[in-house]
C-alpha cells in the first residue's frame, strides 16, 4: 500500500513539474490519410481499423490498463515504434488447439510478438506451412498449419507495422506500388521526412497542437504527390465506417417490431403508421450504407458472405414494405423484421466469420453487368424466401398458441414463395448463362449450381403439392420453413461446410455451431407446431 | 370434360397418368434428392465419382427423360389450351427445350481444354476430360482408342480386367490401378561403354514427414547432380573428372559423393560454403545425419557399370502422382508377358513372345480444323500486390484447310470464339475459348477452356422460356371474358 502510495505521488510531482496533465494524442487528424493497402487505397481511419482487426481480432484493445481505439494503437505503432510494443500482447492466436499444441496459456487470445517468436513450436508449424505451400502454391492448408500459417501472417503483419513499410501513403515514380516513407531516398524527400520526424516527436510528447499541424503538412505532401482518390470518395468511406448504417437500420427495425407486436385495439392503426415510418427509416438508412458501398467498391454490394447477409436483410425489408404496401397486411412486415435483425446482428457482431472490409475482386466477378443480374437476382430470392420464412413463422406462432391463422395469411405465404421461385429461376440461369462466358460451360454440375437447384426444386414441390391439394396452408408454412434448411445449404452450406467447386472465392470458415443449431431450432418449432395441430384437430 | 374423355379413351387415360401432378411431386422430390446427395459425395469423395454415379449415370438421365414425358403430358391435359394456360404451357415447354439442348450439347458437343504458350507451337487437338487407352496393334500398326477410367476399376490378379487387342488373339489384362503413380529412380545394369557407378540414396525427415529416393550415376544420360527441394545441392563426382570447387559466396550446404574404388563404397563430405563439416565413407545400409534438420540419408544401393532408369510405380503419399494402370499382355496358351505399370501420359510396350503391343493411357485428345496459338499474355495486378486483376491472353487462329487466319483476345468472362459471328454464337456451332487457368510461376503459358455446344440455341431459348413463362404464369392475368 505504502509503495503504491509513493509511486502515485512520484508520479503526482511529474505531472507538477512539466507542467499539466496531458493524455494520450487524438490521432483523428491522420483518418484521411490515404494508404495503400490490400489491392487498394483507402483511408487511415479504416486501414487502422482493418489493421488492427487482423493483427488482433478487435478494433480496440486495452493496453497498459487504457482502451485505445484502433487508429490510436496503429499509430502509436507508426510513430513510436520503440522494442516495449514486442512485449504487449496484441496478436491473436484464435484457435484453441493450436495455443495447446504451442504450450501458450490457454485463457488468452492474445501474445506478445516476444511470447510467439520464442515459441519453438510455432516456428517449425509455420515453416511446416510454407513448405507445403511451396510445394504446391496452390495447395490448401487446413488444421494447425493453416493456424499457424495464420499467426505467422500477423507476426508479419506486426513487424511490417514497427519497421513501417505497411504505412504505403506515397504514390511512386513508376509502378503501381506505393512507397512507405522510409522507402522514399531522404535526400529527395526532405521535407516528407522531417515532417514524419515532427508528427512522431509531437506524438511522443503528447503535444496535440504540433501533431496536428504536423499531420496536416503530411496530408498536403501526399496531395502534392498526388495519385490520390477523388477527395469526396475518401470522406465518404470515413463517415461510412463512423455511423455505422446497418446497426443503426437493426435497432429502427427492432423498434418496429416491438410496435407492431404490442400495438391492439384502438392503437392498432397509429401502432401499424409508427411501425411503417420506423422501418422504412432503418430501410433508407441501409439504402444509404449499401450505395456508400457500391460508391467506395463500384460494384454491387453482394460479394461475400456479409455482403450477401446485409443485402438479403435488406431484400426481406424492401419485399415486406412492397407487399405491405399493397396489402396493408402486417403480418410481412412482422415476419421481416425478425430475419432482417437477427442476420443485421450476426453480420455487425461476428467480424471475424463474416469480413466486412472491402477487397479488391477475384477477375472471375469483375463483370458488374453479370453481378448486377446473377447475383443480385439469386440473393433477392433469398430474401422473398426469408420473408417467407418471417411469415410462416407468424403463422405456425398462432397455430402454436391455439389460434388458426386465416386463409388470406397462406395466401400473403404463396405470394411471397412466388416471388422467390421467380428470382431463383431468372437467378440461376442468368448464372448459367454467365458461366457459359466466364468458364465456358452453361451447366456443369458445381455444388453452388446443384444447391441451387435443389433449393428451387424444393419449392416447386412445395408449390405443386399446394396446387395438387395434397397440402393446405398449414403444410405450406411448415414447407416453408423446412426449404429454407435448402437455402442455407445453397447460400451458406456449400461456401462454409462443402468447400468444393468453383464459387471458391466465396468460401469461408467458422459459424457452422450457430447455423447448426438455428436449424435444430426450426425444426423443433415445425415438429412443435406439428403437434399442436394434430392436438387441435383431434 | 377431362372426366368424360379419360372414360372414352385409354390414350388420354394414360396421358392424364403421365401428367399428373403426383409423378410430378415424385420426379422433383427424387431429383433433388439425387442432386444434394451427390453434393455431399462431391465433397467427400471426388467430382467425377458424383459424376459417374449420379449426374452422368444411366438411370439419373432416364428419370430425366421421365421428367420431360411428365411435362409434355401435363400440358396436353389441359387441352384445349386457353389464354389462362399461357405461361404454364411456355414454362413447361422451355423445360423440355432446356433438357434437350443439354442432350444435344452432351452428345454432339465437348468440353476440353487447351495449355498455350508464348513460346509454343500452335495447337490442334484438345484435352477432353474423358481418359482412354490407346492401343497399337502389331497386325495393322493402328492406334485403337477405348474409353478407360481406372478411377471406376477395381481389377486384381484373381480377376483381372481383360481388353482385347484388336487384330490378334492376344489380349490386355490389367491386374492393378493406382491413383498415385510416381516415377522412382532404380539402378539397371547396362554393359554400354557409357555407364558408369550409380548409387540410390532415400533421404527420410521424421519432422517433415517424407521420404526422398535419389538416384546419380556417373555414367552418360545418368544425373550426376540432385537440387534437394532448393536448400541444398547433392553431387556424385567421377573418376575422369573432380567436382568444382563450391561457391564460397553461395551459403547453401552440400553433399559432395565420390564413389570408391572397390566399387562398393562412397566416400562423402558435408559442407557449406567452402567449409568441409563432416566426411568419412559409407556402404550400402548406413545411415547418415545430414545436419540439415533431420534430415538423414540411407544409402539404398551402389552398383558400377550400371545406370539410373526410372519407371512409374504406386506411392503412398496421398495427393501426389498421377492415375495409371498395372497389365500385362496375354495370349489364348495363357502365357504372360512380365507386368508392367502404365502411368497417364507414358506410352509403355508390352513383349510377349517378340510381339509387341504398345499401350498409351491417357485423356483423350480431339482434333479441332484449325489452330490456335499464343500471341501473348497478360496478367495485370492489383495495385500494390500481387493477386491478378485479369488475365489477357491474345491468340490466332489458322484455319487448317484454307490457312486463313484471325486473332482473339481471351479475357475473364470475354471469351474468345472460332469461326465466331453471330451466327455461329448464337447457334453453338462454335468453339469458345475461355480463360481457365494460369501457371503463378511461368507467365508464358495459360490454360483455356474450350466448348463447343450445339445444343447452346435450344439452352437459350429453353432459359428464355422458363423465365418469361414463370413471370407470365405469376404476374400476367388474362382479363376474364
Amino acid at each position: 500500500m505504502i509503495i503504491r502510495l509513493s509511486t502515485l505521488l512520484i508520479a503526482l510531482a511529474c505531472v507538477i513539474s512539466t507542467g499539466t496533465l496531458r493524455a494520450q494524442v487524438s490521432p483523428k487528424r491522420l483518418e484521411t490519410l490515404v494508404i495503400q493497402e490490400g489491392g487498394r487505397k483507402k483511408p487511415y481511419l479504416v486501414f487502422s481499423e482493418e489493421t488492427l482487426r487482423s493483427l488482433s481480432g478487435k478494433t480496440s484493445l486495452t493496453l497498459d490498463g487504457i482502451k485505445q481505439d484502433a487508429m490510436t494503437v496503429i499509430t502509436g505503432l507508426w510513430m513510436n515504434p520503440n522494442d516495449s510494443w514486442k512485449g504487449k500482447q496484441l496478436i491473436l492466436v484464435s484457435n484453441l488447439p493450436l495455443r495447446q499444441h504451442l504450450g501458450l496459456d490457454p485463457s488468452r487470445k492474445l501474445y506478445s510478438y516476444e511470447e510467439l517468436t520464442g515459441n519453438p513450436e510455432l516456428a517449425r508449424e509455420i515453416a511446416l506451412a510454407a513448405e507445403t505451400k511451396r510445394r504446391d502454391p496452390k495447395a490448401k492448408l487446413s488444421g494447425l498449419p493453416k493456424e499457424a500459417s495464420d499467426v505467422g501472417l500477423r507476426l508479419e503483419l506486426f513487424e511490417g507495422l514497427i519497421e513501417g513499410s505497411e504505412f504505403r501513403i506515397l504514390m511512386p515514380i513508376s509502378g503501381n506500388d506505393w512507397l512507405s516513407i522510409n522507402q522514399v531516398d531522404p535526400s529527395q524527400s526532405a521535407e516528407l521526412v522531417s515532417t514524419k520526424e515532427r508528427i512522431s516527436s509531437s506524438w511522443k510528447q503528447k503535444n496535440q497542437q504540433g501533431f496536428n499541424e504536423a499531420v496536416t503538412q503530411l496530408l498536403q505532401l501526399q496531395e502534392q504527390v498526388g495519385g490520390l482518390p477523388p477527395s469526396w470518395k475518401i470522406s465518404l468511406e470515413v463517415a461510412y465506417q463512423k455511423t455505422h448504417p446497418f446497426r443503426w437500420a437493426w435497432i429502427l427495425y427492432a423498434m418496429a417490431g416491438i410496435i407492431l407486436l404490442l400495438s391492439r385495439n384502438s392503437w392498432e392503426k397509429l401502432g401499424y403508421r409508427l411501425a411503417w415510418v420506423l422501418a422504412g427509416s432503418g430501410f433508407l438508412l441501409q439504402a444509404g450504407g449499401l450505395l456508400s458501398r457500391v460508391l467506395i467498391a463500384g460494384r454491387p454490394p453482394v460479394t461475400n458472405m456479409y455482403e450477401s447477409v446485409i443485402w438479403v436483410a435488406f431484400g426481406t425489408i424492401l419485399f415486406a414494405l412492397i407487399f405491405e404496401a399493397i396489402y396493408k397486411a402486417g403480418s410481412f412486415l412482422l415476419g421481416a423484421v425478425p430475419v432482417a435483425v437477427a442476420s443485421l446482428i450476426l453480420a455487425d457482431s461476428q467480424p471475424v466469420i463474416l469480413d466486412n472490409s472491402i477487397h479488391p475482386l477475384t477477375p472471375v466477378l469483375r463483370d458488374n453487368f453479370w453481378l448486377t443480374t446473377h447475383v443480385l437476382s439469386i440473393t433477392l430470392s433469398y430474401a422473398a424466401f426469408a420473408l417467407a420464412l418471417g411469415v410462416a413463422h407468424v403463422a405456425l406462432i398462432q397455430v402454436i398458441a391455439g389460434r388458426k391463422p386465416t386463409a388470406t395469411l397462406y395466401n400473403y405465404l404463396y405470394k411471397t414463395l412466388q416471388v422467390g421461385v421467380l428470382l431463383l429461376a431468372v437467378g440461376t440461369i442468368l448464372g448459367g448463362v454467365w458461366a457459359n462466358y466466364s468458364w465456358g460451360r452453361f451447366w456443369d454440375w458445381d455444388p453452388k449450381e446443384t444447391w441451387a437447384l435443389t433449393a428451387l426444386l424444393g419449392y416447386l414441390f412445395l408449390l405443386h403439392g399446394r396446387i395438387s391439394g395434397l397440402w393446405g396452408g398449414f403444410g405450406l408454412a411448415v414447407g416453408s420453413v423446412i426449404a429454407f434448411m435448402s437455402v442455407l445449404m445453397a447460400w451458406y452450406g456449400v461456401n462454409f461446410v462443402l468447400g468444393a467447386g468453383l464459387h471458391s472465392y466465396g468460401f469461408g470458415t467458422g459459424g457452422f455451431p450457430l447455423v447448426a443449431t438455428f436449424v435444430a431450432c426450426e425444426l423443433l418449432f415445425v415438429a412443435i407446431a406439428f403437434l399442436r395441430r394434430n392436438s387441435q384437430t383431434a | 370434360m377431362i372426366a368424360e374423355r379419360q372414360r372414352r379413351s385409354l390414350i388420354w387415360r394414360v396421358i392424364h397418368l403421365l401428367g399428373s401432378l403426383k409423378l410430378a411431386l415424385v420426379l422433383l422430390a427424387t431429383i433433388a434428392i439425387a442432386i444434394a446427395t451427390a453434393t455431399f459425395t462431391e465433397a467427400h469423395f471426388d467430382a467425377a465419382v458424383a459424376r459417374a454415379w449420379i449426374y452422368k449415370a444411366p438411370w439419373f438421365i432416364a428419370w430425366l427423360g421421365v421428367l420431360c414425358i411428365n411435362l409434355f403430358a401435363v400440358t396436353l391435359t389441359r387441352w384445349p389450351w386457353q389464354r389462362k394456360h399461357t405461361g404454364f404451357i411456355i414454362t413447361h415447354y422451355g423445360i423440355i427445350i432446356l433438357l434437350i439442348g443439354a442432350v444435344i450439347g452432351s452428345k454432339l458437343g465437348f468440353e476440353g481444354n487447351v495449355t498455350l504458350r508464348t513460346d509454343g507451337q500452335g495447337q490442334r487437338k484438345i484435352v477432353t476430360d474423358r481418359s482412354c487407352i490407346q492401343i497399337e496393334s502389331p497386325a495393322d500398326s493402328y492406334l485403337y482408342l477405348m474409353p478407360l477410367d481406372t478411377r471406376f476399376m477395381h481389377p486384381s490378379v484373381a480377376s483381372p480386367t481383360y481388353l482385347p487387342v484388336p487384330g490378334t488373339s492376344l489380349r490386355i489384362a490389367i491386374i492393378a490401378v493406382s491413383e498415385h503413380l510416381v516415377s522412382r529412380p532404380h539402378l539397371a545394369k547396362a554393359m554400354e561403354k557409357g555407364a558408369g557407378t550409380a548409387v540410390l540414396l532415400d533421404f527420410s525427415s521424421g519432422m517433415m514427414k517424407q521420404t526422398l529416393r535419389v538416384g546419380l550415376g556417373t555414367g552418360e544420360g545418368s544425373p550426376d547432380t540432385h537440387d534437394f527441394f532448393g536448400r541444398a545441392s547433392i553431387a556424385l563426382a567421377s573418376d575422369s573428372h573432380a567436382l568444382p570447387p563450391h561457391d564460397p559466396s553461395d551459403k547453401k550446404p552440400w553433399l559432395d559423393l565420390n564413389p570408391g574404388t572397390d566399387g562398393t563404397s562412397l566416400n562423402y563430405k558435408i559442407g557449406r560454403g567452402t567449409s568441409v563439416t563432416s566426411s568419412g565413407a559409407l556402404r550400402e545400409g548406413d545411415l547418415l545425419p545430414l545436419g540439415w534438420a533431420d534430415w538423414r540419408l540411407h544409402v539404398g544401393q551402389i552398383m558400377t557399370h550400371a545406370t539410373v532408369a526410372s519407371s512409374p510405380e504406386p506411392s503412398d503419399g496421398e495427393g501426389e502422382g498421377v492415375p495409371g494402370f498395372q497389365a500385362f499382355l496375354t495370349n489364348p496358351d495363357g502365357e504372360k508377358s512380365s507386368p508392367l505399370w502404365v502411368a497417364s501420359g507414358d506410352v509403355v510396350p508390352l513383349v510377349l513372345n517378340k510381339e509387341m503391343v504398345r499401350i498409351g493411357y491417357g485423356l483423350e485428345l480431339r482434333p479441332i480444323p484449325f489452330s490456335i496459338s499464343l500471341v501473348d499474355f497478360q496478367v495485370p495486378r492489383d495495385e500494390g500486390t500481387e493477386s491478378p486483376s485479369d488475365f489477357r491472353a491474345s491468340v490466332r487462329f489458322k484455319n487448317n484447310k484454307s490457312g486463313e487466319e484471325k486473332e482473339g483476345v481471351i479475357r475473364m468472362n470475354h471469351p474468345a470464339s472460332y469461326p465466331g459471328g453471330f451466327l455461329a454464337n448464337v447457334t453453338g456451332f462454335n468453339y469458345k475459348f475461355s480463360q481457365a487457368e494460369w501457371n503463378p510461376r511461368d507467365l508464358k503459358e495459360t490454360t483455356l477452356q474450350v466448348l463447343y455446344d450445339p445444343g447452346w440455341l435450344l439452352k437459350w431459348t429453353g432459359s428464355l422460356a422458363i423465365c418469361v413463362g414463370i413471370a407470365t404464369m405469376f404476374y400476367i392475368r388474362p382479363r376474364e371474358s
